[in-house]
């Protein structure tokens, strides 16, 4: 029997014509390990024409169900009203599509015990399911790297990191930054949001357990697919003029930034059409079956990018309405923000205190060094966090490695021994750095042919210098003695780079 | 010329390295706390690794991957753990044909790994002698199945059907695994899409110039580093890149949901190779995952003469081009022919390096067998098809 008490938790749904996945939800949260009578489930039926309002009216919960039946106003509206609709001063939105593993709301819950005053998002990865459509693996793929990214450790939280599809937040910590901005009704209301909540300094918080699977094979196609490319376009322009200072991470603006004449001359013949093109995009996405079925995936992979960077360029003419305004746009002169790193970090005197440092100052940018060898620029980026202290690691490792263990070689940690010379180990260091990196296979059949080539040609100079050496030289691989030295084996000689010796 | 094969870890070099006279070249696997983590090729000189100091050599002719290792310990960021209460049961299968010291090499390994309940079962694939068979009664913990149809994929298959674990894992009788092989291949299954998982396969030995070649141009080479694959953004044509068939893991279900391996296919049958490549392209096609696990480690005696090299090398080509005959023509995928395209953009230039006898590049019998294996494949999946239909 739900209580009648405030409850603690207020899961706020909108729905717009999808009375089967608010079902299978409603069906998930009658088997959460939270109980039931703690939280309270408000569904915001969004101009539903289905049997949306019928389902949930005659639906049995075990908790409160709430039901708010309204006009189409859009998803952010639909979510402002619940949230104005709910009681619990805990708020946790999820998307109708979305079915949380029976923990979600108890990790929800818990992280914001271990982080008061965050906004804690939970992954919703795509049902794993196998397919062979390569659209749906295209989605899958995005998906799943979007989620293993902000899964990362000491992953850089930046606003577009938000997702509204499993997320919560304190209400009164809703009230405070207004909630969802309703002008987005189509798309970027999430990131629109992050802006926000990053520029309030609110901690964002990624929990892993707190697990719902996306059912989004049902809802995306990639008619819908190209049409929220279109939306992205002209909401991107929109967050662009409401928080000027995150122009710069902005799609549009860097393509325009980095825009070559032939593109730009492109674009001039989109104005010019003025929309009359959309029939020949549209006739084109038929073709993308047909090439999947012939399993051209090149083919597929190119028609797809370039469909829907025309769709996304449409957006943005639409709200842009000639290429001198989104020049004037894209290179706008923004707040001056500081070119100077704030803080320097010596890492010689230890990475934890390096890690204690930055949470204390919380910096935009560092500047890294090890004694006198300068590393590396944590850089200020405009909508993400202040560096942490847990970001300095992964940043290390990932970012600036070769460079720092360069710095590690001269200094003497990584081989304190006489007989190495730092200077020509720093160099093999430097040479191995191009490969560096979780990089592809290509890469590594070039590093690993190149260290038998190495071999090659060390033992092409060693013959030569024999052959200079003695005026009768022995084949190659014969004994060459104790007491001839080998030119490789003098002190601070590097077998590995040796280069035969100087030609007078 | 003969290059010695080692297997040391930074942390625990031994003082001296004995045995190395004959050597002038050494492959040295790097490891760090006991984990696989990159490889060295260094010089021996007067017998020793790489001049006078062992330690100092292999940190300059280490490869990036250790350095990424290196580094990852340095900073304390710990390793991705195994955990041997959560992993699926496994069966290991051994398939073999008439190898009986290989394979004596083999079982030795395989019953040298931790006893986490997994079941062995060698697969005796068309014997002519018993020797196989008295070879394995020895060990009342294995599993004798004899298939008596030959080839590797009937064999594998069978493999599949005698399983009693939800993993099967496969292993061919002239590798041997390192103890923990098992255990890092299971732990990858956690993602319920990941159909397969692959591990590194180093060289047992570097004795002739056949198995220097076969190490140097390719092998079974996949690198250090652990890359997943899925068909979002990798070409299943390129299925071969996710392994190779001498160090592998399946789960038992992708018989339901992809299909047994290609009887027309692999050792055994007109077209030499290709099992393998086969099964993880279909895996990808699919829409599952393969996980390739370089820390899953096991040794492979490569061919000892240039007369069995080449013959593999031109196997290798004609699998290639069987499985882009069978899906152009079986399965009306026009991608082939752009990979057929890319396969002569690439190899052209060797040829044309062959023919004219410069310098540089593979020698010019391994280009020539490439090319003949290239022309005679989709004929050879053709008969084979056809003979595995009659027979």
């Amino acid at each position: 029997m739900p209580s009648e008490c405030t409850p603690d938790v207020s899961i706020i749904t909108p729905t717009h014509n999808r009375s089967r996945s608010v079902r299978r939800l409603l069906d998930a949260l009658c088997v959460q390990t939270f109980p039931h009578a703690r939280f309270e489930v408000v569904v915001v039926a969004d101009g539903c024409t289905d049997d949306t309002v019928a389902m949930l009216r005659a639906y049995q919960a075990p908790y409160m169900l709430r039901i708010v039946a309204q006009a189409a106003r859009g998803a952010a509206e639909a979510r402002n009203v619940g949230a104005r609709n709910a009681r619990a001063p805990l708020l946790i939105f999820l998307d109708d599509d979305v079915e949380p593993t029976t923990n979600c709301i108890a990790a929800h819950v818990r992280a914001h015990t271990e982080m008061p005053g965050s906004v804690v998002f939970g992954p919703y990865p795509p049902l794993p399911r196998p397919t062979r459509s390569l659209f749906r693996l295209l989605m899958r793929q995005w998906w799943a790297e979007k989620f293993d990214h902000l899964a990362a450790p000491g992953h850089r939280f930046t606003y577009q990191d938000l997702l509204t599809g499993n997320l919560s937040l304190r209400a009164e910590l809703w009230e405070r930054v207004g909630g969802l901005d309703p002008r987005f009704r189509k798309s970027g209301e999430d990131y629109e949001l992050g802006a926000r909540l990053m520029q309030a300094g609110v901690p964002f918080v990624f929990a892993p357990d707190a697990l719902a699977f996306h059912h989004e094979h049902e809802t995306m196609s990639i008619a819908a697919a190209l049409r929220r490319a279109y939306n992205e376009g002209r909401t991107d322009v929109l967050i662009g003029r409401k928080h000027p200072a995150l122009r710069p991470t902005l799609p549009c603006v860097v393509w325009r930034q980095q825009s070559t004449r032939r593109q730009r001359a492109l674009v001039r013949l989109l104005y010019l059409l003025n929309g009359r093109g959309d029939s020949v995009a549209r006739a084109l996405q038929h073709l993308l079956p047909l090439l999947d079925h012939a399993g051209l995936r090149l083919l597929w992979r190119t028609l797809y990018e370039k469909l829907h960077r025309y769709w996304y360029t449409r957006g943005v003419t639409e709200e842009l309405r000639s290429g001198q305004e989104w020049a004037a746009y894209a290179w706008e002169v923004l707040p001056e923000h500081t070119a100077e790193p704030e803080l320097t970090l010596d890492l010689c005197a230890g990475i934890e205190a390096a890690e204690a440092c930055l949470d204390a100052v919380r910096p935009m940018s560092v500047s890294l060094r090890y004694g006198p060898h300068h590393l590396g620029i944590m850089p200020g980026a405009p909508g993400a966090e202040p560096w942490r202290g847990v970001h300095l690691r992964p940043f290390l490792l990932l970012r600036i490695g070769p460079v720092l263990l360069q710095a590690l070689a001269l200094e003497g940690v990584i081989d304190p021994g006489p007989e190495l010379d730092r200077q020509q180990f720093a160099r093999s260091i430097a040479a191995m750095s191009a490969y560096y990196g979780p990089d592809g296979q290509n890469a590594m059949w070039s590093e690993q042919y190149g260290q038998w080539d190495r071999l090659d040609q060390q033992e092409h100079y060693d013959r030569g210098y024999d052959r200079y050496r003695d005026p009768d030289p022995q084949p190659a691989g014969a004994d060459r003695g104790g007491d001839q030295q080998h030119p490789c084996q003098r002190p601070g000689g590097d077998p590995a780079l040796c280069r035969g010796p100087e030609r007078r | 010329m003969p290059t010695a094969v080692l297997d040391l870890d930074l942390g625990n070099l031994p003082p001296t390295i004995d045995g190395l006279a004959r050597y002038e070249r050494a492959l040295v696997l790097l490891r760090i706390d006991g984990r696989p983590v990159g490889q060295a090729v260094l010089p021996v000189i007067n017998g020793r690794v790489g001049g006078h100091n062992l330690r100092a050599s292999l940190l300059v002719a280490a490869d990036s991957a250790f350095w990424e290792a290196w580094l990852r310990r340095h900073l304390g960021v710990p390793p991705r753990p195994i955990a041997p209460d959560k992993l699926p049961s496994a069966s290991v299968a051994v398939c073999t044909r008439d190898r009986p010291d290989d394979l004596r090499r083999c079982l030795a390994a395989l019953l040298a790994m931790p006893d986490d309940g997994q079941e062995i079962i060698v697969i005796d694939n068309a014997p002519a002698t018993d020797a196989t068979r008295q070879l394995v009664a020895w060990f009342p913990q294995l599993r004798y199945v004899r298939e008596d149809r030959p080839g590797l994929d009937v064999a594998r298959n069978r493999a599949l059907r005698e399983a009693r674990h939800e993993i099967v894992a496969f292993t061919d009788d002239d590798a041997a695994p390192d103890p923990l092989w098992l255990r890092t291949l299971l732990r990858n299954f956690h993602d319920p899409l990941v159909m397969a998982a692959t591990g590194l396969t180093m060289a047992l030995e570097l004795e002739t110039e056949a198995q220097v070649q076969f190490q140097r141009y390719g092998a079974f080479g996949r690198g250090f580093k652990r890359i997943t694959y899925d068909a979002g953004w990798h070409d299943p044509l390129l299925g071969w890149q996710a392994g190779a068939g001498v160090n592998m893991a399946l789960r038992r279900s992708v018989v339901e949901q992809v299909g047994l391996f290609d009887e027309a296919l692999d050792a055994g049958t007109p077209t030499h190779a290709g099992g393998d490549s086969d099964m993880f392209r279909r895996i990808l096609s699919a829409g599952y995952r393969i996980s390739y696990d370089p820390e899953a480690l096991n040794w492979h005696r490569h061919r000892r003469t240039q007369a069995e090299l080449q013959r593999q090398l031109m196997g290798y080509e004609v699998a290639g081009f069987a499985i882009l005959g069978r899906g152009l023509l079986f399965e009306g995928n026009c991608d082939t022919l752009r990979q057929a395209y890319s396969w002569l953009q690439r190899e052209l230039p060797g040829l044309r390096r062959a023919l004219l006898r410069q310098p540089g590049g593979p020698p010019r019998e391994t280009v020539l067998a490439r090319f003949r294996g290239a022309a005679l494949g989709p004929w050879m999946y053709l008969y084979s098809y056809w003979r595995s239909r009659k027979g």
